[in-house]
């Protein structure tokens, strides 16, 4: 009897511990859940570049039928520089100046030069608005470029200005500065 | 006599008892349970951004979804969540990613009571997406 006893007991033993070791804790289960996110996405444009009007040479004594013109984009590429912007995707903009005329400030001599200016026109991938810019003589006011991207493009801004003929300022390097405004 | 005494002891055997034992012994019962490990996620709460501005030059936080880990006892735990996920918008083809995406904190021991966490992200600047709501989700997974 004792040597069949002796046999059972030691199986018992050693299927007690391979039961423990399969039981050992760690990290084995796995649980989720979802969570929601939101978000509401303001309508906006950035300006991301200002441009620079820069006009050519002016010759008082020149063609006094033709005001020498700084179209930025078109005629003068030298020195200059469009601005620029970018706006939300599907978003209606316009973009305007507040005065079409302005008096640039001779550098060395403080002298006064008069001219005129606006909005050439807005550019994008996917839309063009714009109005006509003619010298001589002031450019047509409150241009208006309005137009809707459907795609978040990077958007070229174009001013054009007139300085009108027979003027005979003082030589020298005349500067000033406009603002403009994008509204959406 | 042999006769006579037989009978006396049948007479006294028959008048015994039946409840009368000479005596009691008593026994165990073990008992025993298995405790398993387990937990369980409570997410209602949605990650927010409220007013999404692209023109802002740095990445917008969430304001934090406050969620809730309950765990048995001891069981240590931890929270993963993907760290990207795109947000779908009025239009199609409309998308605000968003990033940075984490738990906090992302590992705890549970105490049987629920404990709570944050979900939260970001989104980078510079997203002229259109103008409106955004939805979406993620999944938080808890290992243990």
């Amino acid at each position: 009897m004792k040597r069949i006893l002796l046999p059972a007991l030691v199986v018992a033993v050693i299927v007690g511990s391979m039961s423990q070791a399969f039981a050992a804790p760690g990290p084995s289960t796995t649980i989720s859940s979802p969570t929601n996110i939101t978000a509401n996405v303001l309508a906006t444009c950035t300006i991301t570049s200002n441009g620079a009007l820069n006009f050519p040479d002016y010759l008082p004594g020149g063609n006094p039928n033709n005001g020498l013109n700084a179209d930025l984009a078109h005629t003068y590429d030298a020195g200059s520089a469009d601005a620029a912007m970018q706006c939300t995707a599907n978003t209606p903009y316009s973009v305007t100046v507040g005065s079409t005329s302005g008096t640039m400030t001779g550098v060395a001599h403080g002298a006064s030069l008069p001219y005129t200016y606006n909005v050439l026109g807005t550019f994008s991938t996917h839309s063009t608005g714009g109005g006509h810019f003619s010298c001589p003589g002031s450019p047509t006011p409150n241009l208006v470029s309005s137009t809707t991207d459907n795609a978040a493009d990077p958007v070229t801004i174009e001013f054009a200005g007139c300085i009108n003929p027979g003027l005979w300022p003082t030589p020298d390097h005349y500067t000033d500065t406009f603002t403009f405004t994008v509204s959406f | 006599m042999n006769k006579i005494l037989a009978t006396i002891a049948g007479v006294a055997l028959t008048a015994l008892p039946a409840a009368a034992f000479a005596g009691s012994a008593t026994g165990t019962v073990s008992v025993s349970a298995n405790v398993v490990a387990a937990c369980s996620l409570s997410t209602p709460n949605a990650m927010t951004f409220a007013n999404y501005n692209p023109s802002a030059v740095a990445a917008q936080n969430s304001a934090g979804g406050a969620e809730s880990i309950t765990c048995t006892n001891s069981t240590a735990w931890t929270l993963s969540v993907p760290p990207t996920t795109n947000l779908a918008g009025p239009g199609a083809g409309d998308v605000l990613a968003i990033s940075s995406i984490g738990d906090s904190p992302s590992s705890g021991t549970g105490s049987g009571a629920a404990q709570p966490f944050t979900v939260s992200g970001q989104a980078g600047p510079g997203q002229y997406s259109t103008p409106g709501n955004y939805t979406g989700n993620v999944t938080i997974t808890a290992n243990f």
